[in-house]
């Protein structure tokens, strides 16, 4: 076991816990912020930085081919669907109504939302 | 060979099987190939054979239209939008974080943002990297005009917004650069709307 | 090297105790909703953590048996809030305080 084996496992394990602690301090952030809206920021950005950081530990840790292939997969398939579900869930949010309790400072949306009603009727 | 990618469509690689509307799409094949054998997990020529067999079954039993959907692939333009995509989720993390132990209230705003590029591949691709932008999610996107409306939190300071639009026009860019055609690119290229009004 | 080791370790079972807490964490936020959205948000965020978990696990053992399964929670964990924020939460307002206001626990 030479020295870049070593430092590659260190660096690996460093990146895991980062990673981890990434994903803590988002579920943290879905504790604490006050609407669905809020809380699905803190659900994906920091969940996809953990997850990327937790894929590239693993990945320095086993360094076969093959393997850190597959993880490259992973990471580009959650890159690619974790925007879908929480552009829905934010959509849906928008359109029931749950904005938080204050309210929102600016809203460009709402006008061209009420516009199309206004036509299809 | 950097011409080879830069302008053809992948979709140029592919054949008509028998009169019928079974195209058999070779870069469709590979990707497929690609994921079997990951998979399986191990890289054998029985893999690869099988992988290859089971993808060209797929293509000819459930055929996809050929569609053109303007897709190129710019290996400079994915490296730059992969490394700006990087650094540009490291900072949106450490922001989200802040604003997790941010004493509140929060006041958010929904914000709309007018592109530039019109074609349903950039519109789409752009909203998947802008999840990423620090402070903004992705809303509702208007097909018609082209508007993105996003969510930004911590709308309170005025510059927030400004730079939350801002970050979207050069994500815009750099995604046609990416895997754009020549004409969303110069479309990408022209000034931003000016003004704080919504179209 | 025995401390490099140890060190590693240490890191590792931190690691996996993270989101041991997080998923603990994430329950609650489950249990109290108040909306179906939030739980969809939640959902999504479990299938995050599962992929992490098992990355943490195959980090500590060195073998990547269970990445197919890390692969395919990748590729299809957000199905289940897709369904939710498509068909359920249309439904669905959280529940009203005694005093008129909403419940944003």
């Amino acid at each position: 076991m030479n020295a870049w084996a070593r430092a590659a496992d260190l660096t690996g394990a460093v990146l895991l816990f980062l990673g981890c602690l990434q994903s803590l301090l988002g579920v943290i952030g879905m504790l604490r912020f006050p609407d669905v809206l809020s809380r699905s920021h803190a659900a994906t950005k920091p969940q996809t930085l953990g997850t990327l950081l937790v894929l590239v530990g693993v990945a320095l840790r086993l360094r076969h081919g093959i393997d850190v292939g597959t993880l490259a997969l992973i990471v580009f398939f959650q890159f690619l669907t974790s925007p879908v579900a929480s552009h829905l869930v934010a959509r849906s949010a928008y359109r029931t109504g749950q904005t938080g309790s204050r309210g929102l400072l600016r809203d460009d949306l709402d006008p061209q939302l009420s516009d199309m009603e206004q036509r299809e009727e | 060979m950097s011409n080879l990618f830069r302008d053809r469509s992948p979709y140029s690689w592919s054949f008509r099987i028998g009169s019928g509307r079974r195209v058999l799409d070779l870069p469709l094949v590979a990707w497929l190939t690609a994921i079997w054998i990951l998979l399986w997990g191990t890289l054998s020529w029985a893999n690869l054979v099988n992988g290859i067999v089971v993808a060209v079954c797929l293509c000819l039993a459930f055929p996809l239209p050929a569609v053109d959907i303007g897709l190129r692939l710019r290996p400079l333009g994915i490296l730059r939008l992969a490394v700006y995509l990087l650094y540009d989720m490291f900072s949106s993390s450490v922001e989200v974080t802040r604003q997790i132990f941010a004493k509140g209230p929060y006041h958010a705003a929904v914000v709309a943002v007018p592109l530039r590029v019109r074609s349903d591949l950039m519109l789409t691709a752009t909203a998947v990297a802008v999840s990423n932008v620090p402070g903004g999610s992705v809303i509702e996107v208007r097909r018609s005009t082209a508007t993105l409306f996003l969510h930004v939190l911590d709308a309170d300071d005025p510059g927030e917004i400004e730079s939350a639009r801002r970050q979207v026009w050069r994500m815009e860019e750099l995604v046609a650069r990416a895997f754009g055609t020549a004409e969303d690119i110069a479309h990408a290229a022209r000034p931003v709307p000016e003004g704080d009004t919504p179209p | 090297m025995t401390t490099l080791h140890d060190v590693e370790e240490a890191l590792l079972t931190a690691s996996l105790v993270m989101i041991l807490v997080a998923g603990a964490l994430l329950l609650y936020r489950i249990w109290y909703g108040p909306s179906m959205l939030d739980r969809a948000v939640a959902l999504d965020v479990a299938a995050a953590l599962i992929v992490a978990g098992i990355g943490v696990k195959a980090a500590h053992d060195g073998d990547g048996f269970y990445f197919p399964v890390m692969l395919v929670l990748a590729f299809l964990g957000f199905t289940g809030s897709v369904g939710i924020a498509r068909f359920i939460a249309v439904r669905d307002r959280p529940s009203v305080r005694a005093d008129g206001t909403e419940d944003h626990r």
